[in-house]
């Protein structure tokens, strides 16, 4: 126990130079947990972008339709299904989807769009469609033959909110689905391309439109953590079949939306890179600061060694003192860099310029707190600086007493 | 003297050849089975591929082999749904959406209503007769006529060649095979049932297979069919198209 209380008390006799190598040691914590927590929230915005958006954390398909989406890989969205789903915990809401494409007409104006069938309170609840709507209104509860148009749409066809839309496709029992609806409202704006070439309606009245009875394509789930999606969809798609629905399987927006997936784990080694620079600036300015400690030290270390106090003693002694530099040190980085990262949190930097990727766009630069934030950043310096210790120590361990004496 | 001996062998020919039919009349026969002066029949369309099953019961107006009418009278949903053709132009009208579309020719060899029958099958945009060149070959069955009709220079169709048999006895179609371009069989018709319907002896059931997509058949059964029977003037106008309801 002497040995730290030694280290301790060496502290605190160079306060000045303590402190000095201390605060290294805070601003790099500070410097690195941000790091962390705005990567990982940017990459959080992300994702939350893109699952509110459209795809909620997990969707529900038959078997094979992410691969090869077809009218008839359909599924009967059946009480049992949802009551099996309800139980699971993590599932906060859910939304059933029918899905096509069709021929749109307004007058003598034609364009192909995609048709989406909703049911618009579930839907409510599951992404931010809604509030897209910047003309007219979202769909009413109840199925009316309304229609919501996206602004590409509505653009091409040239029809305002009100019009007459007549929609042509392929009915499930091979006829042609042919019907009249209204405009309701329009998505999006020109800046907001996810909306462009989609129509979306009532659910009931998509599956009566496509003669599809009581059937949909996909079931969207929104979970309560938007950080335990894997595990979560892994445990749906093991209730789902455990409650017969077998042709059904469950899979994670990762898997919805591939393409995105892949361009934020292409980003995300980008960050490993800049964590990596962090790291390297951090561990240079402890190793700095502390070999200085040291060297300034010689001679003190030289009558501890003469007075008979062992190699390996004196050895542990460096090392601990700075384990506590850095632990006490870390303790104060956290709580600073606390302040620093709910600020990025609650607040956030907006960008000069919108960052769009793959289709969405970030406007402000957020911070995620995760225990990530503070854990890293904790085990990078404290295992730098007792590394970085270490060079020094063993210095000070083959000190040879007479030389060290001679030497200041 | 001269003239006697042409009149006689003008009177004689056919007699001659009564027994053995030309190529050309089994053909005509293939071509004009369901069809007259003018025609007006009703009839059930049941179509089953491997998702779905559908049937649909309608009427069907024909004038000569050029125009054709026809309503579709169920299921309800679909009621109304009128395809006219004239020539080599047809439509179909939706009333639902009140929209008359225009069939492009680029669209014939496509689909009549989800069904194994393309637009040109239903309207015979091309016939037999005059579209392809034919010759009798030999078939496996005695009983029956083997005819290979190969697509003229000018035709536009999708068939390398149709194979058309059809039986000794009574002229009457059995079945027709269809063959693309590298000569591979991809769809097979069917005739069945013959019986008596508007005084002439057809087939009542014709069922159309697709050997490219297992599963899928469609079946027409014609329930009543009347021929050279006087039809309304009116009957081969669009306005007659968007009125049936």
């Amino acid at each position: 126990m002497l040995i730290f209380k030694m280290a301790f008390r060496n502290l605190l006799r160079q306060r000045r130079r303590s402190l000095l190598t201390g605060l290294t040691m805070v601003i790099g914590f500070i410097l690195f947990a941000l790091t962390v927590g705005t990567l990982e929230g940017s990459w959080g915005t992300m994702v939350e972008i893109i699952t509110r958006d459209h795809t909620g954390h997990a969707q529900i398909h038959r078997k094979g339709y992410l691969d090869r989406p077809s009218l008839y890989k359909n599924f009967a969205d059946t009480p049992e299904l949802y009551a099996t789903l309800a139980k699971e915990p993590a599932v906060a809401a859910v939304t059933p989807r029918i899905r096509s494409a069709a021929l749109a007409f307004v007058g003598m104006k034609t364009t192909g769009i995609e048709l989406i069938g909703i049911d618009p309170e579930r839907e409510r609840a599951v992404t931010r469609l809604a509030n897209k709507v910047r003309d007219g209104a979202f769909l009413p509860a109840a199925a009316a033959k309304q229609a919501l148009i996206g602004r590409n749409v509505a653009d091409v066809l040239k029809a305002p909110v009100g019009s007459e839309l007549t929609l042509i496709s392929q009915g499930a029992d091979g006829s042609v689905a042919n019907d009249l609806f209204t405009v309701a409202g329009i998505l999006g704006d020109a800046k907001d391309a996810s909306e462009q070439n989609r129509v979306y309606l009532h659910i009931a009245d998509a599956q009566d439109y496509l003669t599809l009875d009581g059937k949909v394509h996909e079931i969207a789930l929104l979970y309560h953590d938007r950080k335990k999606v894997e595990p979560a969809t892994g445990r749906v798609g093991a209730a789902i079949a455990a409650a017969g629905f077998r042709d059904l399987s469950a899979e994670s927006w990762m898997e919805v939306e591939p393409e995105f997936y892949r361009t934020m784990q292409a980003d995300k080694k980008g960050g490993d890179i800049q964590m990596l620079i962090v790291l390297l600036i951090v561990a240079v300015g402890v190793l700095n600061t502390v070999l200085m400690a040291v060297l300034e030290r010689t001679r003190e270390y030289g009558v501890m060694a003469a007075i008979g106090t062992s190699p390996r003693r004196l050895f542990s002694l460096i090392v601990i003192e700075t384990g506590m530099l850095a632990l006490l040190s870390s303790l104060l980085g956290a709580f600073l860099a606390s302040f620093a990262l709910w600020y990025f949190a609650a607040i956030g930097v907006t960008y000069p310029e919108p960052v769009t990727v793959a289709g969405y766009s970030l406007t402000t630069l957020t911070a995620d707190i995760t225990p990530a934030a503070y854990y890293k950043p904790f085990l990078i310096i404290f295992l730098t600086a007792l590394l970085v210790s270490m060079i020094p120590a063993l210095r000070a361990a083959r000190i040879k007493p007479v030389d060290a004496l001679r030497s200041l | 003297m001269k003239k006697l001996a042409a009149l006689l062998c003008f009177c004689i020919t056919p007699l001659l050849f009564a027994a053995e039919p030309t190529v050309e009349e089994i053909v005509k026969k293939s071509d004009e089975l369901y069809r007259s002066k003018t025609s007006y029949a009703e009839m059930e369309m049941q179509i089953e591929t491997a998702d779905w099953k559908r049937t649909m019961r309608m009427k069907a107006w024909t004038e000569g082999m050029k125009k054709t009418f026809i309503t579709i009278l169920e299921p309800k949903k679909d009621a109304g749904i009128g395809t006219l053709k004239i020539d080599t132009k047809m439509w179909n009208y939706f009333p639902k959406i009140n929209k008359v579309m225009q069939i492009p020719p680029s669209m014939m060899m496509g689909s009549w209503m989800g069904s194994d029958f393309t637009n040109d099958d239903l309207v015979k945009e091309s016939t037999l007769m005059d579209d392809y060149t034919y010759k009798l070959i030999a078939g496996p069955d005695a009983a029956k006529y083997y005819i290979e009709l190969t697509p003229k220079e000018k035709t536009a169709t999708v068939w390398g060649r149709i194979v058309v048999v059809a039986n000794k006895s009574d002229l009457l179609p059995v079945a027709q095979e269809f063959y693309d371009e590298k000569g591979t069989k991809v769809r097979l018709m069917t005739f069945s049932d013959v019986k008596v319907l508007g005084g002439k002896k057809i087939p009542a059931v014709m069922e159309l297979r697709s050997l490219t997509k297992s599963g899928n058949k469609t079946t027409i059964i014609y329930k009543d069919i009347q021929f050279d029977v006087k039809l309304d003037p009116d009957t081969f106008t669009l306005r007659n198209l968007q009125k049936q309801r």
